[in-house]
């Protein structure tokens, strides 16, 4: 069956952006095709997927067209892919699926999402759209609640307490304080994120990632195809998906993301390998507790071992078992919603083409995983990316 | 209880007479009996229909005062406007009666707890407020007919069953063994503190005032898990393993139009 590579991985600065989204998905589009290596024409593009929530309800229909008439992509069929934070991971699977089915040799993936143009009020309305409406959200639950919920029941099933959270939240924000596309470049302090204002108990709010403004977008090309673009296209070794009950508590267990287990495991089956083999991971750490579960559900450590392996700073740039968010995760580089999965890529993307500055390379890195959940676990895209094909 | 007593129930204070229930909130201002931070007359009824249930069974039919809101008592209580010897009594103050003579029940005294004032004030005004906002949320929008269509799953945790596995909510659809009601009785496996600032967006106007949302999730005597607002006590920390009931309470408004669910409190 034929093999997919990433040619070609662009994004915005993710923060604040005062423009329009057509200006934004542009911007992310003409980085990704200047990136390609021996030049790229978007008029070759078969088709695109681009994830988004649809900025706070600016653009719910067409939101695909709108932006494809602006970055070259004409008369091609294009659609939003929604599945809340993991829209654009979900797009990058589709798209991936496209080439394997052989309809396609050459597509887009990307995302996109504006959210800091809104009020407080329909901002808060749009962050909690994505959980289980009649009963979590009737029950006073927004997204920092329902991860504080899992946090709290961690600290009390496993050896693990808020003090592991704020080194994850310390190592993020080191991370990304190198990121020219970070949200927050600022370091922090053990101290300072330890005293945080409290947002959901236990949570402060250095445990919690900014809502950023961005786009991202991949391009990614039939094996056929892609040396034709670059001699170092970057293979998707593996890609997989999985659902969980949207609300916490019809889950057996809220220690551990279901979805993020059965992905990575399929993922790993489809690359021939395992945790151990990474060399780093793009996790989505839309709270710090999210990045301490996933290193257990994604194999980095045993489960009940994520305050262990926090603790003891198995994650930190090119000094750890494996680098955990090299960029500086959602919670340093940003997490625009519909973005944030293509994002992980465009991260993947350079770090496995050397194209870093050593402050923020991952050395000699080969294989690469990203993680990207949609809302509390109902959702998540796992990919595994290699410099070489299998 | 016995046929005549007064006790705690339901968060509130509870008087049992030959004649019928009253039912007390336990909140004084100036010497004068108000509804809680998320109570009503409804909540009140319903407290008394429950109570009036454990001691007599089934209570089908009872006379309501058109103030009330009978499809909410209906789902909390399955008890129905009705011909009957049974009659609510809205009392000037926090509290109601259901009696089943002519004549009313007096009030009794007991502890109570007194309301600050200014807090009554602002709590007040936030409801007022909320009920007449008629623009609604446009992202996790809950219209009339999804929320009367789970209010007795909502209300009095109807539940249903398939090969010896009980669902709350129910689903649904047709594998289903049989429908149950679930104790309204659970321990507490996880609970947060939300900020005001982190509230949803519907609890926005009245969750500074309360100083944030306390939610724990719950696992039933029967298995299920759910979660539910903390009330009655707002300050109180809870911890894991706690045991807490389930009581009707205000949840929040919407469209002009008081909507009700389970809280969670610890029991007296």
């Amino acid at each position: 069956m034929v093999d997919v590579a990433m040619v070609g991985a662009g994004q915005t600065r993710f923060g604040n952006h005062p423009g329009g989204l057509k200006a934004m998905w542009a911007e992310a589009a003409g980085n990704a095709f200047a990136s390609v290596d021996n030049g790229f024409e978007p008029s070759e593009i078969d088709e695109a997927w681009i994830g988004s929530i649809a900025f706070g309800g600016g653009q719910i229909g067409n939101t695909a067209a709108l932006l494809s008439e602006h970055s070259g992509m004409d008369n091609i069929p294009v659609r939003r892919v929604e599945n809340a934070c993991a829209s654009s991971g979900f797009a990058l699977r589709d798209a991936w699926m496209a080439i394997k089915s052989g309809q396609a040799d050459l597509v887009v993936a990307g995302g996109i999402e504006k959210m800091n143009d809104l009020n407080p009020e329909r901002k808060r309305y749009w962050l909690g759209v994505s959980g289980d409406t009649e009963w979590e959200r009737l029950a006073g639950l927004t997204f920092p609640g329902t991860y504080a919920l899992m946090a709290r029941r961690h600290f009390h099933e496993y050896d693990s307490n808020h003090d592991d959270l704020v080194n994850i939240s310390v190592k993020n924000h080191a991370h990304g304080f190198n990121n020219e596309h970070a949200h927050i470049r600022k370091e922090i302090s053990f101290e300072k994120a330890a005293n945080g204002f409290m947002v959901a108990d236990p949570l402060t709010l250095y445990d919690c990632c900014p809502t950023s403004d961005g786009a991202s977008c991949i391009i990614l090309a039939a094996d056929h195809l892609a040396r034709k673009f670059t001699d170092t296209p970057i293979w998707i070794n593996g890609s997989s998906g999985a659902s969980d009950n949207l609300a916490l508590h019809d889950r057996p267990s809220i220690t551990e993301l279901n979805a993020s287990k059965s992905a990575a495991a399929k993922a790993y089956s489809m690359a021939g390998c395992s945790a151990k083999d990474m060399d780093l991971a793009e996790v989505h750490d839309c709270f710090t507790i999210a990045e301490l579960m996933a290193t257990e559900d994604l194999g980095f450590c045993e489960k009940g071992e994520g305050g262990e392996f926090a603790r003891e700073q198995r994650g930190l740039l090119n000094q750890g078992d494996v680098t955990i968010n090299a960029s500086g995760g959602l919670k340093s580089k940003g997490h625009p919603l519909g973005a944030t999965g293509t994002g992980q890529a465009v991260e993947v993307f350079k770090q496995l083409r050397y194209e870093l500055p050593d402050q923020r390379q991952v050395a000699d890195a080969e294989r690469a995983l990203t993680h990207n959940v949609g809302g509390s676990g109902a959702t998540c895209a796992v990919h595994i990316f290699g410099r070489d094909a299998q | 209880m016995s046929s005549t007593g007064c006790i705690n129930w339901q968060g509130y204070q509870a008087c049992m007479s030959p004649e019928g229930v009253i039912i007390q909130d336990v909140h004084i201002l100036d010497q004068q009996r108000v509804h809680g931070p998320d109570s009503d007359y409804n909540c009140l009824v319903i407290a008394g229909i429950n109570l009036l249930k454990d001691e007599f069974g089934e209570l089908q039919e009872v006379i309501f005062p058109e103030e009330l809101d009978r499809d909410t008592i209906k789902a909390a209580t399955s008890t129905i406007h009705g011909e009957s010897m049974w009659k609510v009594v809205l009392n000037q103050d926090a509290s109601i009666a259901i009696i089943r003579g002519k004549q009313g029940l007096e009030g009794y005294s007991a502890d109570c707890v007194e309301m600050n004032s200014e807090f009554h004030s602002a709590i007040n005004s936030a409801w007022e407020k909320e009920l007449s906002i008629t623009n609604v949320s446009q992202g996790a929008y809950v219209s009339e007919q999804l929320y009367r269509s789970s209010e007795s799953s909502r209300l009095s945790l109807d539940s249903q069953s398939l090969d010896g596995i009980t669902t709350w909510p129910p689903r649904g659809g047709e594998l289903v063994d049989s429908n149950s009601h679930l104790n309204a009785k659970g321990k507490i496996v996880s609970w947060t503190k939300l900020s005001s600032a982190g509230a949803p967006s519907e609890f926005s106007i009245r969750a500074p005032i309360l100083d944030g949302i306390t939610t724990v999730l719950l696992e039933f005597d029967e298995g299920p898990k759910g979660v539910f607002m903390l009330c009655d006590d707002e300050s109180r920390k809870p911890e894991i393993s706690d045991k807490v009931e389930l009581v009707v309470r205000r949840l929040y408004a919407q469209e002009g139009m008081m909507r009700y669910g389970l809280k969670a409190r610890y029991p007296n």
